[in-house]
């Protein structure tokens, strides 16, 4: 059930009915129960796995918390990370390591039987939902959260169907807090949470997927392409991967507001980042700041008798983690290890840039680090998207090489620009902190909605299929 | 009360210098209630740096635990009072 699909909001709309109908302390038990249902419609087969992971978390958070002898408590960390790794690593890894694994034999001139790989599909989130309860299992054990006594609450947690599929990856003490509470209907959650579905639904039918149309005819076939359209093509695909995923993330908030909750920020409008390390900090926020707190920081902490090398190796296994969590491609790792070797960069070149941007007109410096930052997105966005490494080199030797003129339809380009204009108008008012409607009427604001509702109309696409971050 | 109150300010006089040093500015006067988005060049490298310096200053050594679950200077000062015990 995808987000920008009718079906979910013939879901939405009965739900958030009898939720609002039934008596406060039973809407937890219903959210349970529709998400369920939510998401034994993508794959009921794998309904099983997240209700075992979910016990089993469960069992283990309590233990954790009951238990005052530091090796027993250290034991159930282990067996809570061996259980929900052991569970991703089965699922998404498993060919790759296998698949590598006999190629690396091979190479070594050992002859084996044809590689045994599994047939099994990916579950619905499962990337998500192990990070959000690992990251629970470590606050319980370092002591920052305690753990959730109340299986349902604890369900919920996981299986918040607007959550569920594509995260944001929730955090225990900002998520839990909030299911205690009594939610009363209130206007403004809907009007808010509408708005927010609305530019959501913009994002991803309007800007997205017109995109995507036009990705999908120019990178089918890149040796085909001249240089230019490559390079448009490249540059289109950063706005459409922050799109489609922002738009999906704005659907998914939108939705939780409805419910009355408050979901984590995961975009901070990260094509007007300054440096690569500011672009992680506006993107994919609840991934950035789970690696950032349950991986780099307790490897530089550890290692900080290393100093500098501490903190470079930190970089380097956090954004291989941060890689490798999108998907099982050596592409993937090279993402991780082309951002790792941005930010040591930018570590090491702290304070002469500081040293530089004074001699320089701020408004000029700022600007020329928003575009040096957007291009350095856009070059490994292209290992990113591709499969495997000679296809991103195929791309970046045609940027330059491929003679001929640009590509495009006359029909979808001017959609395409116009809703890429939108959005960073829409994230400039944002980034600036300045508010467009301000000393404007209600009456303004709320046509301003329906007139971007009767955009989507016209110019969404609607057949274009599911979420690009579904995959992950 | 006054005892435990007369170390925390004698140490987060301490640290007020270290984090002089450290993050190379002489403007920086420390509460109990400073984090890191209070001071701009408190980056990760200058994070370790400022706890090794500290553990170099006070001849401690933070578990790790302690230190992933600092949330302000108010923690550090009682993390290092708890390691002087």
């Amino acid at each position: 059930m995808a987000f920008n699909s009718i079906i979910y909001f013939l879901f939405l709309a009965p739900s958030l009915f009898l939720y609002y109908l039934l008596p406060a302390r039973f809407r937890n038990y219903f959210l349970v129960v529709i998400s369920i249902f939510f998401y034994g419609y993508a794959g009921p087969q794998y309904i099983f796995l997240i209700i075992s992971l979910i016990i089993i978390n469960y069992l283990i958070g309590v233990s954790i918390n009951r238990s005052v002898n530091n090796k027993k408590r250290a034991g159930y960390l282990y067996l809570s990370l061996i259980i929900n790794l052991g569970a991703l690593i089965f699922y998404k890894y498993w060919n790759f390591i296998v698949e590598n694994f006999f190629k690396l034999l091979g190479w070594v001139h050992i002859n084996t039987s044809p590689t045994p790989m599994l047939d099994v599909v990916l579950p619905l989130g499962l990337s998500y939902y192990t990070f959000q309860t690992i990251g629970y299992i470590l606050d319980v054990y370092r002591g920052s959260v305690s753990a959730e006594k109340n299986i349902f609450d604890f369900s919920l947690f996981t299986l918040f169907f607007s959550k569920l599929p594509v995260g944001p990856i929730e955090r225990a003490g900002h998520f839990l807090p909030q299911l205690k509470k009594k939610i009363p209907f209130d206007t403004e959650n809907f009007v808010e949470g509408g708005k927010q579905i609305i530019w959501g639904l913009f994002k991803k039918l309007v800007v997205a997927d017109r995109i995507a149309i036009y990705q999908n005819t120019v990178m089918g076939y890149p040796s085909e392409q001249s240089g230019i359209t490559l390079l448009v093509a490249s540059v289109l695909y950063t706005f459409q991967v922050y799109a489609d995923f922002s738009g999906y993330t704005d659907i998914a908030l939108g939705t939780a507001r409805l419910f009355g909750f408050n979901l984590m920020e995961n975009f901070r409008q990260p094509l007007f980042a300054k440096n690569v390390s500011d672009f992680w900090r506006r993107w994919h926020i609840s991934l950035s700041s789970w690696v950032n707190d349950y991986i780099f920081n307790p490897i530089i902490l550890k290692r900080r008798d290393w100093h500098n090398l501490g903190v470079f190796y930190g970089l380097i296994i956090s954004f291989v983690v941060i890689g490798i969590w999108h998907g099982a491609s050596w592409n993937y790792v090279l993402f991780g290890l082309m951002q790792a070797a941005a930010l040591i960069y930018e570590t090491i070149t702290k304070k002469k840039r500081k040293k530089i941007s004074k001699k320089i007109n701020p408004v000029l410096y700022k600007s020329l680090s928003i575009l040096l930052t957007f291009l350095f997105i856009t070059v490994s966005l292209v290992i990113f998207r591709t499969h495997t490494f000679n296809d991103a080199i195929e791309i970046y030797k045609g940027v330059f090489l491929n003679a001929g003129e640009l590509f495009y339809f006359k029909a979808n380009l001017l959609f395409m620009l116009a809703g890429c204009l939108i959005l960073l108008i829409y994230d400039i008012h944002k980034d600036l902190k300045i508010s467009l409607y301000s000393n404007r009427s209600w009456f303004v604001k709320q046509v301003s909605y329906a007139l971007l509702l009767i955009y989507i109309l016209l110019a969404g696409v609607f057949d274009g299929g599911q979420f690009i971050y579904f995959a992950f | 009360m006054q005892i435990h109150f007369f170390m925390e300010s004698k140490i987060l006089k301490e640290i007020n210098k270290i984090f002089i040093d450290v993050f190379e500015d002489n403007s920086i006067v420390l509460t109990e209630a400073t984090t890191t988005s209070d001071i701009e060049a408190w980056d990760s490298l200058n994070h370790i740096q400022m706890i090794t310096s500290v553990e170099k200053h006070f001849n401690i050594r933070f578990k790790l635990n302690d230190l992933l679950n600092f949330k302000n200077v108010g923690d550090l000062c009682k993390g290092i009072e708890k390691e002087m015990k």
